[in-house]
């Protein structure tokens, strides 16, 4: 068993060619990382609303724990009326589609797409599925 | 804690801030770590830690004991000791259950019944991990591959270091100890390729692993009797992918996270389901544990030196112990024996087959040309039907692994010839999501890297807003709910 290389490489890429001197220093990155770390932050605070009042919901009572309830349940109706919640919605939606597909709707889909129409459909698929299309 | 939770983020940002802020005091920098890695892992149960600290304690000491010692024979005493303390506590965890339920089994069939003494036993999370750093340290130290530690806080790090603490990679001593004596380094080139790596595992853990889990693997391995051959075959297909896109999206993660921190650890996969033999599998699956594996039990006992019937046996004995490794199940030691006797297999093939040199020089001229390409052909065909036999005898493997018991296993098989019953799971989305998952393993390995330097070139606030817009996204195309990582249970 010999040993591969298992270290991660660059090879073709050296830093300093592509980027100046202060990118390639330590305190530059972590400082403009930490502020792209913290930006990361407020695009799911945005776009993950809802799983924001999700996660507040399961802390223990108390006042302070109350308010953070109400605002991030009211931040999340902000957030929604302006529909940034929709690409998350959308998304889910194409993805549920997608898992919806029953085998017998591909090879429909397929045919419309071969444009031979469904009697010529079959045999697209393995027999052995014992698929038709029945439109 | 689980990486992908809002938990993790935010214990994440407050150590990578606070650990950055600390880098000009290297010692500093490392009690912050060590004191955030155990509250990681104490965040699950705080007993936990005790166990973790008395663990480092053992190596430790022996360490040290090493380091005043130089009779070779007080030496092999006391690695000896080191490593059978480690491996006490680690069986006592792993296998007094299983132990006490066969011993239980086997009075009752010799019509003896004994009131044994049961105890309720929590496995702690990733013990067997931080089990074998602490092996691979004491060993290290006595074969004098690396020096002992002179600051205790390095050898507790090393050990308890909350990236890859509950499952893997397994990091070296002699690769991490030399790294926390230095001063940390993160340029752009290393942030990006954290944060790309993060990217990678999480979409394969969250989507992929997630969706497979869910949609088919659970099912068809929960009730095997149910289903018909083309549901079975698309499960272990399944989860030939599931397993693979959660264990090595949590290794991603864990490399990707100790890079931001500035810290490197090995790949622990490499495309492992294009390897062409079983040989070639194991050097890509789970790296750091083949390769412990290797180094820490196959070399002792003889590695391949000693004749055929040596190394045969030897391998045997070394997957064995890596399939009990996995837990106290007869499923999990067959499964070893299985990939035992098929190494061995593959082994004897290869002294078998008779050698021929890659890349013949056919000389030059037309039938020359023919030639090179008859034998590139000849090549690709070979290679192919290897990738397709080899990658069909591990999911014949991962059958025993998954299955509940051996009896769910033997339906599962029985099951895969029984073409009779429609497919009533393995659906057209899930079908192309297997598909595409294993023809990612023919993409270029680097793809992380390449997507690392992107994000670097396009500086570290459009790189975190790439990040967050791809956390969306993952989370979108996710379904609901964190399942947790397979690997946490071994």
């Amino acid at each position: 068993m010999s040993e591969p290389d298992h270290e991660y490489d660059f090879k073709g890429f050296d830093v300093r060619y592509v980027m100046g001197a202060s990118d390639a220093s330590s305190s530059h990155t972590t400082r403009t990382l930490l502020v792209g770390l913290c930006l990361a932050s407020l695009v799911l605070i945005v776009f993950l609303s809802h799983m924001l009042v999700q996660e507040v919901r399961g802390l223990p009572p108390g006042n302070i724990e109350d308010r953070i309830v109400s605002y991030s349940q009211s931040w999340h109706e902000r957030v929604t009326e302006f529909g940034l919640g929709q690409p998350l919605v959308m998304t889910r939606e194409t993805i549920e589609n997608w898992q919806s597909l029953s085998w017998e709707e591909v090879q429909c889909l397929i045919s419309d797409l071969a444009q031979t129409g469904p009697d010529y459909a079959d045999g697209y698929l393995p027999d052995w599925l014992g698929i038709t299309c029945s439109e | 804690m689980l990486f992908p939770t809002l938990d993790f983020a935010i214990f994440f940002l407050v150590v990578f801030a606070t650990s950055w802020a600390l880098s000009g005091s290297i010692g500093g920098r490392k009690l912050f770590l060590l004191g955030a890695s155990y509250f990681f892992y104490g965040y699950w149960d705080w007993r936990f830690m005790l166990l973790l600290a008395g663990g480092s304690l053992i190596n430790y000491w022996a360490g040290m004991a090493l380091s005043l010692e130089s009779e070779m024979r007080r030496r092999k005493r006391i690695v000896a000791v080191g490593v059978a303390l480690n491996l006490v506590v680690l069986a006592f965890f792993k296998y007094y259950g299983f132990f006490l339920e066969s011993l239980g089994e086997i009075l009752f069939n010799l019509g003896i019944e004994r009131d044994l003494p049961f105890l309720e036993i929590i496995l702690p999370v990733g013990i067997s991990f931080f089990t074998f750093q602490g092996i691979s340290y004491i060993v290290d130290v006595y074969r004098r591959d690396v020096s002992p530690v002179s600051q205790p806080v390095d050898l507790f790090l090393y050990i308890s270091f909350f990236p890859q603490l509950v499952a893997g990679p397994i990091v070296r001593a002699a690769h991490f100890l030399p790294q926390l004596r230095r001063e940390p380094v993160l340029d752009a080139k290393i942030a990006g390729f954290g944060l790309s790596l993060i990217l990678f595992g999480l979409f394969k853990k969250m989507v992929i692993a997630h969706h497979l889990s869910e949609g088919i693997v659970d099912q068809v391995f929960a009730d095997p009797w149910s289903y018909g051959g083309f549901d079975l075959l698309l499960g272990v297909y399944a989860y030939a992918v599931q397993i693979y896109c959660d264990f090595s999206g949590y290794s991603d993660i864990a490399i990707g996270t100790a890079a931001l921190l500035g810290y490197r650890f090995v790949k622990n996969f490499d495309q492992p389901y294009r390897a062409t033999s079983l040989i070639d599998f194991w050097r890509r699956w789970h790296i750091s544990l083949s390769t412990w594996l290797r180094d820490y039990l196959f070399i002792p006992l003889g590695g391949s030196w000693n004749g055929w019937f040596k190394t045969a046996r030897n391998l045997i004995i070394t997957m064995f112990l890596g399939g009990i490794w996995h837990g106290a199940a007869w499923n999990f030691i067959l499964w070893g024996l299985f990939h035992g006797i098929l190494l061995m297999m593959n082994r004897a093939w290869r002294g078998l087959k008779p050698k021929t040199d890659k890349g013949q020089d056919f000389g030059a001229g037309g039938v020359a040309g023919i030639l090179a390409i008859a034998d590139w052909a000849n090549r690709f065909v070979a290679g192919t039907i290897g990738v397709a036999i080899t990658f069909n005898l591990v999911c014949i493997g991962w059958i025993l692994f998954r299955s509940q018991d051996l009896e769910s296993a033997s339906a599962y098989f029985a099951g895969l010839q029984n073409w009779d019953i429609p497919a009533m799971v393995a659906t057209p989305f899930l079908t192309a999501l297997v598909i595409l998952s294993l023809a990612m393993h023919f993409m270029p390995r680097n793809l992380p890297e390449l997507f690392g330097i992107v994000l670097a070139k396009s500086g570290m606030i459009i790189a975190g807003l790439v990040f967050g817009a791809g956390l969306v996204l993952i989370k979108a195309m996710s379904p609901e709910g964190v399942a947790p990582f397979i690997y946490f249970q071994f």
